[in-house]
Formats: structure tokens, C-alpha cells, sequence
């Protein structure tokens, strides 16, 4: 099926919107920063941008303007980046962000602007079902079908994410029936997983509940 | 004290850069043509510029800007709400127009900004 009149129409509205919406917000940061007094808003706004550029950036892959450049990326110093970015907001909403990296991780062979923008989804994603201060955790560990990355915390609420997963099985996915708050950075996280060939899904380990995905091992750095 | 060229179009933004850069001269523009008079006036130490102007291409101005020698060692950071890779500002472009910094205004902060400038003084 080509591309219709509408789907160009929707494009240029998003491109536009993106800009729009952008504008502002980076007014919202700057004063909040000059005045040093709104740390929240300063956090909840520049978390509001990197939703926005995700966003753009899946956009991109996803219609082919620009190409993924797939390369053996350190998941775990990605990881540790992101955590870095997000701490403030973490902070700001009473949350700590641990990371825990599997020791000699090594690589994945995947993009690493598109990794970076699905993590830092992720981990907002994963805030925003957070019903009250509590302990995220950022894990990073080797199994037998690639490196698996997960955020949890003991403190999530699934209700409030509106966005459905494939099934076990992986066939198509039921239809999203309202997307609201918790669930735009979660449907970026999973679509941007999907870009570099990984399903993101609800995951548990021990107490603790969120959402992980496993991407490909890096053959290039494996057999060194 | 340094003498600084901003091109901005964003009234907020116009007020944020006079409150953080207070201890220099401001001179503060919305478009690439007034810039080019307020140059010829007082030549600024730096151009602090945003290339996505409405109507004007702010890259357009940065070229015509380095036609004039008496400009050569003005100093360019482009603080931009543009994306570097949305921009067709490549390795010889960056080159030709002299450009000292490029900063992203959804990931810059203030603080950083100021930073920029003061190294970028500090260097001339």
C-alpha cells in the first residue's frame, strides 16, 4: 500500500508538532535552570524533550531518512550514560536508579543512538508507573539468547500502562486502545526495541517488576 | 569583558541570554540582517547564533558573515534547537565558517553555555 495523501499530511503535522512543542519547553528549562529554584520542572521538562526526540528519532528510522548504524556498542557504558542523564528526574520524583552490569558484558551489535533513546524511554517509561519513591534498578546481564537489559522496581503499577505486547507466541499484538502518561515513553521504548530487532516485554526478577529486552550479542567483539 | 553578537528570533530565549550573560555586552538581534549592521557598528568578539530562522537561512548568514575579512577571528558558537545531524553543516562547512561550538538547546544547559563562552574568550 503506498503512501497516502493523509499519512503525508499526519508526517508533516508531526514534524511540525515536534517543533512546536519543542520551543517552549526549552524556554521551561532554561528559566527553570536560571532561577534555580524549579528542579522538577526543569527535570519533568527536559524529560518531555528526550520523549520528543525519541520519538523523532524512531520517526526517522522508521520512515528510512536516516539509517541505522549498526556497530558493537558497550551496553553497559550506554547503560551508565542514561542512568547519568536521568538522575535528576529520578531524584525529583523521590526515586533512586541503581544500575547493576553484569561484569565482561561486553557488546551488542546494535545503533547506538537508537539504543540510547530506547533505554532512556525505558527508564522514564518505567517512572511514570512508579506509585510511589521507591529503588529502580538498570540490569544488564549475558543469557544464553544475547544481553538482556531490564528496568524494575518493586513499586510498578501495570494498570496504568496502556500499551499492549506480543504475546508469548509473538504474533500481532492486540490494539492500543488509549495511550495516556505512563505509556508514550513505554510504546516509544518498544518500538525503538523493535527497530534493533528486540521485543521488549513485562519481565520480574525476584520482588521486583518492569519491562526488559535482549539484543544481539556482538559476534566482532566476541571472538577477540 | 567580551563583546557578543546574539541572533536569536525567540523573545524568551533573547531575555535568558541577557540575564546569563550579564557580565558581557550584549547586543541582541531576531534576524541575520540587523546582524550584519550591528557588526559593522561593534565588531563582537562572538556570534552567538540560532540557524533555524523563520524566512532565513541562519547558515546563509554565517557564509556571508565570513566573506568579511575584518570578521575573521570572530568567534561562532551556533546554539540551535536543530539537531547537528538535521543541519547540512559538515566537516568542510564547519571548517569554511570557522565554527568554534555547536550546541543543542534541549541538552545544553545554561551553565554549559556560559562555560563555552568563557573558554572560548579565555583562548582568544
Amino acid at each position: 500500500m503506498g503512501v497516502t495523501n493523509s499519512d503525508k499530511v499526519l508526517n508533516d503535522l508531526m514534524t511540525i508538532l515536534y517543533e512546536e512543542v519543542k520551543a517552549p519547553l526549552v524556554n521551561i528549562v532554561q528559566l527553570s535552570e536560571l532561577d534555580n529554584k524549579n528542579k522538577i520542572i526543569n527535570a519533568k521538562a527536559k524529560k518531555a524533550l528526550r520523549t520528543l526526540d525519541n520519538i523523532n528519532l524512531y520517526k526517522k528510522v522508521s520512515s528510512s531518512q536516516i539509517a541505522l548504524k549498526l556497530e558493537p556498542v558497550h551496553v553497559g557504558g550506554t547503560i551508565n550514560e542514561v542512568a547519568n542523564e536521568l538522575e535528576p528526574l529520578m531524584r525529583s520524583a523521590g526515586c533512586r536508579l541503581n544500575v547493576e552490569i553484569q561484569g565482561s558484558i561486553g557488546a551488542a551489535d546494535t545503533d547506538k543512538q537508537v539504543l540510547k533513546g530506547a533505554l532512556q524511554s525505558l527508564c522514564q517509561g518505567l517512572l511514570d508507573t512508579v506509585n510511589k519513591p521507591s529503588d529502580i534498578v538498570f540490569t544488564a546481564r549475558k543469557i544464553p539468547t544475547g544481553l538482556r537489559v531490564s528496568v524494575l522496581s518493586d513499586a510498578v503499577c501495570f494498570d496504568s500502562v496502556k500499551v499492549s505486547f506480543k504475546n508469548a507466541n509473538y504474533s500481532s499484538s492486540q490494539p492500543i486502545n488509549s495511550i495516556a502518561g505512563a505509556a508514550a515513553d513505554i510504546l516509544t521504548a518498544r518500538e525503538m526495541f523493535s527497530l534493533l530487532g528486540a521485543d521488549l516485554g513485562k519481565t520480574s526478577q525476584k520482588n521486583l517488576q518492569g519491562f526488559g529486552a535482549t539484543l544481539n550479542i556482538s559476534k566482532q567483539l566476541s571472538m577477540v | 569583558m567580551a563583546q557578543i553578537l546574539v541572533v536569536e528570533p525567540d523573545l524568551t530565549t533573547q531575555s535568558i541570554l541577557l540575564e546569563l550573560l550579564i557580565d558581557h555586552k550584549l547586543v541582541v538581534v531576531s534576524e541575520p540582517n540587523e546582524a550584519i549592521v550591528k557588526a559593522s557598528e561593534s565588531k563582537p568578539d562572538i556570534v552567538i547564533i540560532e540557524i533555524s530562522l523563520a524566512g532565513h537561512s541562519g547558515m546563509e548568514f554565517l557564509y556571508e558573515f565570513r566573506t568579511y575579512n575584518d570578521w575573521d577571528d570572530v568567534k561562532i558558537i551556533i546554539f540551535s534547537k536543530m539537531i547537528l545531524e538535521d543541519t547540512v553543516l559538515n566537516s568542510r562547512s564547519w571548517e569554511q565558517l570557522k565554527i568554534s561550538k555547536y550546541l543543542y538547546k534541549p541538552k545544553t544547559s545554561l551553565i554549559e553555555l556560559k562555560k563555552s563562552v568563557e573558554e572560548i574568550l579565555n583562548k582568544k
